[in-house]
């Protein structure tokens, strides 16, 4: 039978180096496809995994309820992520790129590949605030349902539903906005 | 069906790709919603791509060893504090430097080698004690309150000053 995590982790505790290995195995690539599909950048997601992974075994014995620990670590990765979107500061201002000569209305319709969509897409997310950004993509990218948003961002269903909801016209905008879509 | 009610359905998909019978036909009429589908699908189905490729196993090994590597930094003090080693020896430093502390306080100058030997033989004068003392009842600690004996201990005193100011040709 698999070990919970409330038994790895009270064994890790106790000294047990076998535990910290089974617990990083458990969630260390859906942590870090999950920071991936908000920032995109593979380097950057790794940084902010390993970082969570840190704070979070740093901090084991502040944990009251061990079942928890999943949502705790990717609670702890969403924060770092939300941070370092702020930090970065690179939304995109869309009417400045377009000036710089890279309105995709020039080429032929047929000549737009899907590579070229996609990074459209991704200077469109760039340029949601973060809130939106992270609902957008886990919704989108991730399927993961409202519920399972909100209790991973530690909001409300429903403002999870109207991030979503004007996440996703914001993002149609700055697609019109680029000639990408009409 | 209207181009508002598709995208608010479209919101309500977990997954976007196939589409349902229902909103497959209302871009069938609506060449703008389309066209806005076809983008966004195209677009987040290569993003999908993108963050789903999967990572070599030596990626996960590799960060795998880098939390440990960050985690056991300060385990590895906690340990060290730990140490019954690392106690004993702060616990002889501390008292050496107390004893040092103590000797600074109580001279003006470094101690020199008699000053370390009257602290465990006490001073020179605490030595004269004779056996006429004990007969009547003097110990050495109570020779200081008699005030003959301290004019003896001056007198002794004065005269061994005396000589050694003779004998390096100095004056008395």
């Amino acid at each position: 039978m698999a070990l919970t995590d409330h038994d790895l982790i009270t064994a890790y505790l106790n000294g047990d180096d076998r535990s910290f290995e089974i617990l990083v195995d458990r969630y260390q690539h859906s942590l870090y496809y999950t920071v991936r599909s908000i920032i995109f950048d593979g380097e950057e997601a790794k940084e902010i995994t390993q970082r969570a992974f840190v704070r979070a075994f740093n901090n084991l014995k502040r944990l009251k309820n061990k079942k928890n620990f999943r949502s705790w670590l990717f609670r702890i990765a969403i924060n770092l992520t939300r941070d370092h979107i702020r930090k970065r500061k690179t939304h995109h201002s869309i009417k400045s790129w377009m000036t710089n000569g890279n309105n995709p209305t020039d080429m032929p319709e047929q000549a737009m590949l899907a590579s070229e969509i996609k990074h459209y897409i991704k200077l469109a997310l760039d340029s949601l605030p973060p809130r939106q950004r992270q609902v957008v993509t886990l919704r989108l990218l991730k399927g993961f349902s409202f519920k399972e948003i909100a209790n991973l961002l530690e909001i409300k269903e429903e403002s999870a539903r109207s991030s979503f909801h004007f996440g996703i016209k914001r993002l149609k905008k700055q697609l019109s906005e680029m000639g990408i879509v009409p | 069906m209207k181009c508002k009610e598709f995208w608010q359905q479209i919101e309500g998909l977990s997954d976007i790709t196939p589409l349902p019978e229902e909103l497959q036909r209302h871009i069938e009429i609506c060449d703008t919603c389309n066209r806005q589908w076809q983008v966004l699908a195209t677009g987040l189905k290569e993003l999908k791509k993108e963050i789903c490729c999967q990572e070599d196993p030596l990626f996960w090994a590799n960060m795998k060893a880098n939390i440990r590597k960050k985690i056991d930094k300060p385990k590895a003090w906690r340990s060290f504090f730990k140490q019954w080693r690392f106690w004993s020896f702060a616990t002889a430093t501390l008292a050496i430097a107390l004893v040092i502390f103590g000797l600074f306080c109580t001279k003006d100058v470094v101690p020199t080698k008699q000053d370390i030997v009257e602290m465990f033989t006490g001073p020179p004068y605490l030595n004269i004690y004779d056996e006429n003392d004990a007969i009547r009842g003097n110990s050495p600690a109570n020779e200081l309150e008699d005030p003959c004996i301290f004019a003896e201990l001056t007198d002794s005193w004065a005269s061994v000053l005396d000589d050694a100011l003779t004998n390096t040709g100095g004056k008395s």
